[in-house]
């Protein structure tokens, strides 16, 4: 049977200078439901073999679909033969050199889901029951084991197994009123759809006959399922890479205030039950938990082994081989508690959700997003009525300035735009643009 | 490929009593290759087989996909589909599909030279030729972000109904992200350019002078554009704007998924309803056409992931809501056939409406035409920042080559004006459509888990009358 070990055994025997292999095995189930009715439900079982192997600093990434070893050898042959005609990557810098002791990380695989047989149709059926007050939920509902090794020819071979359940549910009281919930967790403990659908559908009916909104600016109280997907993009700024690609609105913020004191977000690899957890990098490094910004003050970078030796620092752990990634941005939980956030709010809007962020300069952080699902106007400090056709036109590091409170209960989120997993409690930004169609 | 296991595949499904299955194998080899600031950063090498298979029993749907190409693993993952439809009794949807043609074809996209006969070494060294050139041209390039990759993907789709489609189909595609700078001053741009077919494409894209006239006309705009004074303007979208908005506000939302609810959860419903189909969208002047058939193309294909032959759909008529995209599941809903856009972004994934190729249709005004009788206007050419809402009503285009139109003339630069309106009042406005259109690469974002997949949108330059800027 061909191991992670065994491809970079074959690489090195090809010639190969350094090299890293992951080999991936993954079962996963998905079901599909709309309008409270399974659409489609759907299983796939994956293997997946990728060595990368750099040879006189030229580097070279292949994705194996034959994962017999005379086969591959052939491959990666093939590959290597041709390897002399392409240019020089002066900035590689190297891969991970071990040996490294592992550290278990807590709660990132669970048996149960493991064994998930058709459990996930019977959480479903709650789901749909503990959305019953709406008219129609339509969503996912996801399962997956995985079982992912990491080798290199710097004495790396490491193993882990890891499980991921996600629900995802939009619950519409009329086709204008809709509220979206989601439930993410590597364990079943922390999984609980039936009450993401309970979320979905109280804000869906709180949304019933929305009136249009008023373009100008207002205190806005982000609820965690927004916030991440604003986040998300804080976390790609804190990729080395995103620097050296000129997108990156943190660039040469090193020590400087990039955010108001309340705000902390940390990369946690090790967080317990992350979405995102894991033992080690792509290059098979231990896993670690990095600072980004704390207290508002950008602390550090994400860096893989080649960024840190062309940046004179230390790896982060946070390859991606090429282009290192944060695994859980971790919001440092506040002090208020639910309604305590929206208190003395005179002029607010209450986003729920928001889609389709884009960027008009990344390096400047100038953007705009569109709440979609319940949106409502906050008036002396309580939420008043829903409202919609509203754009949130602004700055992201003008908005990380303006956070002026969080939430006491995180909330781990990952989703269709929320591509980083992010663990966040609400959050009231001070001071937000809205725009709004002209005609 | 292992095309006989497809085969297996419908009659495995249909020894255990699916009444409807077919199957889709697809291998793939690709190459990519990534620069940073002229730095050959990686070349990424991709194989890949697999083979999914969909079918229906009773009246439930379930999928199952793989690369394990067994016979034992294909068949132990029909039967877990077929035991998960059997757990969920009660809580299955009634899914049922159009009649069609059970069609049998074998077709090839021609490429004049072969993509997988240019080295991977020459194909880099493009690229890095490519950013010297530039950069030696016009320095206020900052950064620069390239990526430039090429697949051949041969499909293989069979259905119990007697279906039998073989396709080879060559793609290229090319993206950057740059930044220009003048002084303190700095502007963000991005694009994508991509084709079905061989080498030469990359040679017809015409990158180096493309590139360093886009990098200059934004150096300009840095250097000379002032903010646009907000007010009412006519306007005359660039084809890349044209194509952008025919894609975002006509093929998304014409889309019958959406309309139907079915991608509620993810990628949104649509403005439009079924009852709409007749009525007035837009000025007499907007034809909007989606047609995967178009040579050459980023969104090419003949036949759609569920085996239907495909062909130019008219999704807006002279300004009249025409048809919208159907597969068969949604063309059985509405009482219709199937137009065929069934497509997957690969084997992996089930087929989900989606769009090919999108355009508004060219009209008869010349480019001087379109211009002289504008008295105060904006001239948006290419754009950075855009979105939408998910039922594809208000949007927001935000221009990156922006000038004012005084007079009948393009004049000054302006930087980042914003046009920011609802799709009807778009479509209304407009009253000139030019007659040169252009064709660009996009990729689309749609259905949960994302599938991405390859599409064209495009068009001529159009004009907008009175619409308010800032």
């Amino acid at each position: 049977m061909l191991s992670a070990k065994s491809l970079v055994r074959i690489a090195e025997g090809l010639g190969a200078d350094e090299v890293v292999a992951q080999l991936v095995t993954e079962n996963s189930e998905l079901l599909k439901f709309v309008d409270n009715k399974i659409v489609n439900s759907q299983g796939q079982r994956l293997k997946q073999a990728n060595v990368v192997m750099a040879k006189d600093k030229r580097l070279i990434a292949v994705n194996l679909k034959e994962l017999e070893e005379d086969k591959a050898k052939d491959v990666l042959a093939g590959v290597l033969k041709n390897v002399s005609a392409y240019p020089v990557n002066e900035e590689f810098g190297g891969f991970a050199r071990g040996p490294f002791s592992y550290r278990e990380v807590k709660d990132i695989y669970d048996p149960g889901v493991a064994d998930f047989g058709n459990s996930g149709v019977e959480l479903l059926r709650e789901a749909l029951k503990a959305g019953r007050n709406v008219k129609r939920l339509s969503g996912v509902l996801t399962s997956a084991t995985e079982i992912a090794e990491v080798a290199s020819s710097h004495d790396v071979d490491a193993e882990q197994k890891s499980t991921s359940l996600y629900f995802s549910a939009r619950a519409f009281a009329e086709k204008n009123a809709s509220g979206h919930g989601i439930s993410a967790s590597r364990m079943l403990y922390g999984f609980s759809p039936a009450k993401a659908s309970e979320y979905a559908s109280g804000i869906a009916l709180k949304a019933l006959n929305p009136v249009q909104g008023e373009a100008g600016r207002y205190d806005v109280v982000f609820e965690p399922l927004p916030w991440s997907n604003l986040l998300s993009h804080v976390g790609d700024s804190s990729s080395i890479y995103s620097v050296e690609t000129g997108t990156s609105f943190l660039a040469g913020k090193e020590g400087q205030q990039v955010a108001s004191r309340e705000f902390s977000l940390t990369d946690d690899a090790r967080a317990p039950n992350g979405i995102g957890s894991a033992v080690f990098d792509e290059e098979g490094r231990p896993s670690q938990t990095t600072p980004i910004i704390e207290k508002g003050v950008m602390k550090n970078f994400l860096h893989n082994t080649s960024t840190a030796a062309r940046h004179n620092t230390k790896s982060t752990a946070n390859a991606g081989i090429i282009s290192p990634e944060p695994f859980n941005l971790v919001v440092k939980t506040g002090t208020y508690k639910n309604q305590e956030i929206f208190q003395g709010i005179t002029r607010g809007i209450w986003v729920t959700n928001v889609w389709y962020t884009r960027f008009q300069h990344y390096a400047k952080g100038d953007f705009s997003t569109i709440p979609r699902d319940g949106m409502f106007l906050i008036e002396d400090g309580k939420v008043s009525r829903p409202i919609h056709g509203l754009r949130i036109s602004d700055n992201l590091p003008r908005m990380l300035k303006n956070v002026a409170r969080l939430g006491n209960q995180p909330v781990q989120i990952r989703g269709w735009e929320v591509w980083l997993p992010v663990t966040t409690p609400p959050c009231l930004v001070k001071d937000v643009n809205f725009s709004k169609s002209e005609q | 490929m292992n095309l006989e296991l497809a085969d297996f595949a419908v009659r495995e499904g249909l020894n255990l009593g699916a009444g409807y299955v077919e199957a889709r194998m697809e291998s793939e080899t690709g190459k990519g290759f990534l620069l940073k600031n002229g730095i050959p950063e990686v070349a990424g090498i991709n194989f890949e087989e697999g083979l999914s298979v969909r079918f229906l029993k009773g009246k439930a749907m379930g999928f199952i996909s793989t690369n394990e190409l067994s016979k034992d693993a294909v068949s132990r993952l029909l039967r877990q589909g077929i035991s998960r439809l059997h757990a969920a009794n009660g809580i299955n949807a009634d899914v049922s599909f159009s009649v069609e043609k059970a069609s049998t074809a074998d077709y090839t996209v021609k490429q004049k030279t072969d993509i997988m006969d240019v080295s991977d070494g020459e194909k880099f060294n493009h690229l890095i030729q490519l950013y010297r050139n530039i950069k030696k041209a016009e320095p206020s390039l900052l950064t620069a972000h390239f990526s430039f990759s090429n697949r051949i993907r041969e499909k293989l789709f069979v259905s119990s109904e007697g279906a039998r489609i073989h396709a080879e189909l060559p793609e290229l595609s090319f993206f950057y992200l740059i930044s220009v700078g003048r002084g303190s001053n700095t502007m963000q741009h991005m694009w994508q350019y991509g084709g079905s077919g061989g080498f030469e494409l990359f040679h017809g894209w015409e990158l180096e002078k493309k590139l360093a006239s886009r990098v200059k006309a934004l150096a300009k705009v840095l250097e000379e554009g002032k903010p646009l004074k907000p007010g009412s303007y006519d306007v005359v979208c660039g084809p890349e704007v044209t194509g952008l908005m025919s894609h975002e506000s006509v093929g998304h939302p014409y889309e019958a998924d959406r309309i139907l609810g079915r991608e509620a959860a993810q990628a949104g419903e649509s403005f439009i309803t079924p009852e709409m189909r007749g009525t007035r969208i837009g000025s007499e002047h907007v034809t909007v056409i989606d047609d995967p058939t178009m040579p050459g193309s980023y969104g090419f294909y003949l036949y759609d992931e569920e085996g239907v032959k495909a062909g130019p759909r008219t999704l807006i008529d002279r300004g009249i809501i025409g048809e919208f995209l159907h597969n068969r599941e949604s063309a059985a809903q509405l009482g219709t056939r199937s137009n065929a856009a069934a497509r997957a972004s690969d084997y992996g994934k089930e087929p989900i409406i989606r769009m090919a190729n999108t355009y508004v249709k060219p009209g008869s005004f010349s480019d001087d035409e379109l211009f002289e009788s504008i008295k105060q206007g904006v001239y948006v050419k290419s754009f950075m920042e855009w979105n939408i809402d998910d039922k594809r009503f208000n949007q927001k285009y935000v221009g990156a080559e922006s000038y004012l139109i005084e007079n009948g003339k393009i004049t000054s630069p302006v930087r980042n004006p914003v046009l920011e309106l609802t799709t009807p009042a778009l479509w209304k406005s407009v009253d000139a459509v030019g007659k040169k259109p252009e064709f660009h690469a996009a990729t689309c974002g749609k259905g949960e888990p994302m599938q991405g997949i390859p599409v064209f949108h495009g068009g001529p330059n159009i004009r907008l009358r009175n619409i308010r800027m800032k």
